[in-house]
């Protein structure tokens, strides 16, 4: 225990030090980067609200106000366990691994301290979604203490559920995988395809339960069954039963997670099998193309590159299937859209799910960041920094325009939906994607993060990939809102976001190829 | 090739790294730059290489102003940092290559100089490998093996013997001869001072950012033993 508080006090130190030492314009970045990213959670928050309120009110005065709570719950669990798939690190080493190793301190105490950075992202995601449906649900039914407490004890234990899961699937993905050649790629697709299934047993049993109320609870089926009923019994009623399973499903798989982690804790992966090499083989392929070839190499080798990169577009993917076997009607049910009002919602509303799908990778925002130490190389090779940075573009444009297209053309085959429509869902993902990529390497120029222990942290926790994520999680549905709140027509708010993402992304690509260009020239490495 | 006018250059702190240093590399120097830990040395490199802006004076390399031809410089330098950190993901030819390409060289001759220098530092066995699993001293030789390829016309090296192994470390000073008796330049910072007084022609001592003393090794060790003089300085 007690070196668990000496290394944990560490992690604060560091953290704390890398901004209390920083001088002068650092600082004042540092200290933006937390404002901004504030801002963002604030406003992001705010939109929540607005649409957990709108719901409420709603569904209180009807008798369903545990509808509302229950939302929040599974929203929060949902995403907070999505994230913590994206930063599965397969096993890669962290650079001070081998100086705490050789300390007189246990593995578990040092992954236990480790996981406290995973437990505060979790946190920060539940609370995102936890926050605003409680609030919202009170704002409506009036405050109750026992629902306040509840959510303050849930915000705390909950996160340790996705600590768990990001633990225990990082552990498997090293043991299994850990002696095949092609190690990083079938960690990648591990945990890619468990995040799938994850998904899809949540969007399967929110479909499929039966929702005739219950005889003894009154409670609809959905709100009655494992873990939503648990959560709602001690939400609204502190039943200690229930405080007591909470507690057992998320500390227990947490120590069973730290214990497994612990085991795989620091041991080096095994040395890659030497391939014979042809000297003369290569050819002049000019600076992008070598940048890109180079950054796929970075994309394959790195399961948190690849998970955060791939999933939205893997899902798009697999929409292009599902088209064939689902009718407009049945998906418009997945977003909550009646099937009377199917025809009429469904363009505006799939170009913001294709546009949210595409701007899930935040890639873009670590391009420049994982050069890391190798930064140096970039620096001083005879290349314009406007190739280096369209060659950091392209690779996040190249692995999602293919994608969307395909969903695109699909939906247009599957359904036949109309021309117009059909260009809709094609250009509105396309013009995300480049404002996403070049908005992503700006950020990371504004904020980048050269000095990292584990490439996760480069990846997902950076303040530029949150800024981005939260950018685009706010800026997509936002403009969906506005559009439907003036309500022009669901066609007219399908091309007026294609003309709003299109303007977005020229803005953005102006940014990056002035400001951008003179962020990167004046970087150094110290 | 290199020269060094009246470079300042202090960083966002306010610590004046390099102050006012003036340096002159000609072709077939093999120049060292030493001083204390925290001296300038690797501020001053950094400058020269463009990873550093710097606040005033002037760089230029083979006539060409280093803050505004830059590309030009970046073309005809290669450098070899302190640390030789790498991409981890590729393996040792692919980083080759990737230079190779960036930098535009001949296909033949490019093959032709990775095969000559893997030989001579011993890791054409491992080209085929990820440099993930390269030890310190294999990162260091891949590096060498990258910036002697480009057949530079200047040379930059921070600390090139650190981590080199003996044998690698005697190669590494016949290369650097058959370099500059082919008519190219070496700048290189060291702490190993008596490699420097056998190796180089030329030497500068660098204190607090300023350069205390420079000139030819017979001109700074006169008598004495560069250790002597570098120690009496300190």
């Amino acid at each position: 225990m007690r070196n668990f508080l000496i290394l944990t006090k560490n992690q604060f130190d560091r953290a704390l030090g890398s901004l209390l030492w920083k001088k002068d314009k650092k600082r004042g970045s540092a200290m933006s980067a937390i404002l901004v990213i504030g801002v963002l959670f604030a406003a992001f928050m705010a939109l929540m609200t607005f649409q957990a309120h709108h719901a409420a009110e709603l569904f209180v005065p009807a008798g369903f106000g545990d509808m509302i709570l229950a939302n929040g719950y599974m929203l929060a669990l949902v995403a907070s366990i999505f994230t913590s798939l994206q930063v599965v690190s397969g096993g890669k080493r962290v650079l001070d691994a081998d100086m705490l190793l050789a300390l007189p301190i246990s593995r578990f105490a040092i992954v236990a301290s480790r996981a406290i950075s995973r437990y505060l992202f979790a946190f920060a995601v539940i609370l995102l979604f936890l926050g605003p449906y409680t609030a919202a649900y009170m704002m409506v039914a009036g405050f109750s203490a026992t629902v306040f407490f509840a959510t303050l004890i849930l915000l705390l234990v909950l996160p340790f559920i996705a600590v768990s899961i990001n633990l225990i699937v990082d552990f498997l993905s090293v043991t299994f995988f850990r002696n095949s050649s092609f190690s990083n790629i079938l960690r990648s697709v591990f945990v890619i395809i468990l995040t799938l299934a994850l998904l899809g047993v949540y969007f399967f049993a929110l479909n499929n339960t039966n929702n005739a109320p219950d005889p003894d609870t009154g409670r609809p089926g959905h709100l009655d069954s494992f873990p939503v009923a648990m959560l709602l019994d001690f939400a609204r009623a502190f039943d200690i039963t229930a405080l007591l399973i909470i507690l057992a499903v998320t500390v227990l798989p947490l120590i069973l997670g730290l214990y497994l982690n612990s085991l795989t804790y620091g041991k080096q992966n095994p040395s890659g099998r030497a391939h014979k090499v042809d000297i003369r083989a290569g050819e002049n392929r000019g600076a992008i193309r070598s940048i890109l070839s180079i950054d796929t190499q970075k994309y394959i080798q790195s399961p948190a590159y690849m998970i955060n990169s791939f999933l939205g577009v893997l899902m798009l993917f697999i929409f292009s299937i599902a088209v064939f076997f689902l009718s407009m009607e049945t998906v418009a049910g997945f977003l909550g859209i009646g099937a009377d009002d199917a025809e009429q919602f469904a363009p505006a509303m799939l170009v913001m799910v294709f546009a949210m799908l595409v701007g899930l990778s935040s890639g873009p925002a670590a391009a420049i960041s994982l050069e890391g130490k190798s930064f140096w190389v970039l620096k001083t090779m005879p290349v314009d920094t406007r190739q280096i940075l369209i060659a950091k573009t392209m690779f996040n444009i190249i692995s999602s325009v293919p994608f969307v297209i395909i969903a695109a053309v699909a939906t247009w085959i599957a359904w036949g939906i109309s021309f117009p429509w059909f260009l809709a869902i094609l250009l509105a993902p396309i013009f995300v994607a480049i404002f996403s990529s070049f908005l992503g390497v700006y950020l990371n120029l504004v904020w980048p993060k050269l000095n990292w222990d584990s490439e996760a942290q480069a990846i997902r926790n950076s303040t530029a990939a949150l800024v981005l994520v939260l950018c685009n999680m706010l800026l997509i549905p936002a403009l969906f809102v506005l559009l439907l709140v003036i309500n022009v027509g669901a066609t007219a708010t399908a091309w007026i976001m294609v003309g709003g993402f299109a303007a977005i992304a020229a803005g953005s690509v102006t940014l990056l190829m002035t400001h951008g260009i003179k962020l990167f020239d004046k970087i150094s490495i110290r | 090739m290199l020269k060094v006018q009246n470079l300042t250059k202090v960083y966002s702190s306010g610590k004046r790294a390099v102050d006012d240093v003036n340096l002159t590399v000609e072709a077939g120097d093999i120049y060292a730059f030493i001083g204390p830990n925290g001296a300038g040395k690797t501020s001053t490199i950094k400058c020269i290489v463009g990873i550093h802006g710097f606040d005033s004076g002037e760089i230029t390399i083979d006539g060409n102003s280093v803050k505004e031809n830059s590309r030009r410089c970046k073309e005809i330098t290669a450098f070899i940092p302190d640390n030789p950190d790498v991409y981890t993901s590729i393996t040792g030819m692919q980083y080759l290559n990737f230079i190779a390409s960036i930098t535009k060289l001949n296909p033949t001759r490019k093959a032709e100089l990775v095969e000559k220098y893997a030989k001579v530092w011993e890791l054409d066995h491992a080209l085929g490998m990820p440099i993930g699993s390269y030890s310190h001293g294999m990162r260091q030789k891949l590096v060498l093996i990258s910036a002697f390829m480009r057949e530079p016309k200047l040379l930059v090296l921070d600390e090139p013997f650190v981590g080199l192994d003996p044998k690698a470390a005697f190669t590494m000073k016949e290369v650097m001869k058959e370099f500059v008796a082919n008519g190219g330049a070496i700048f290189y910072s060291t702490h190993v001072l008596d490699i420097a007084e056998k190796l180089c022609n030329k030497v500068a001592i660098i204190k607090g950012g300023k350069i205390i003393a420079d000139g030819t090794m017979a001109e700074i060790a006169k008598d004495k033993s560069l250790e002597k003089v570098f120690l009496d300085l300190e």
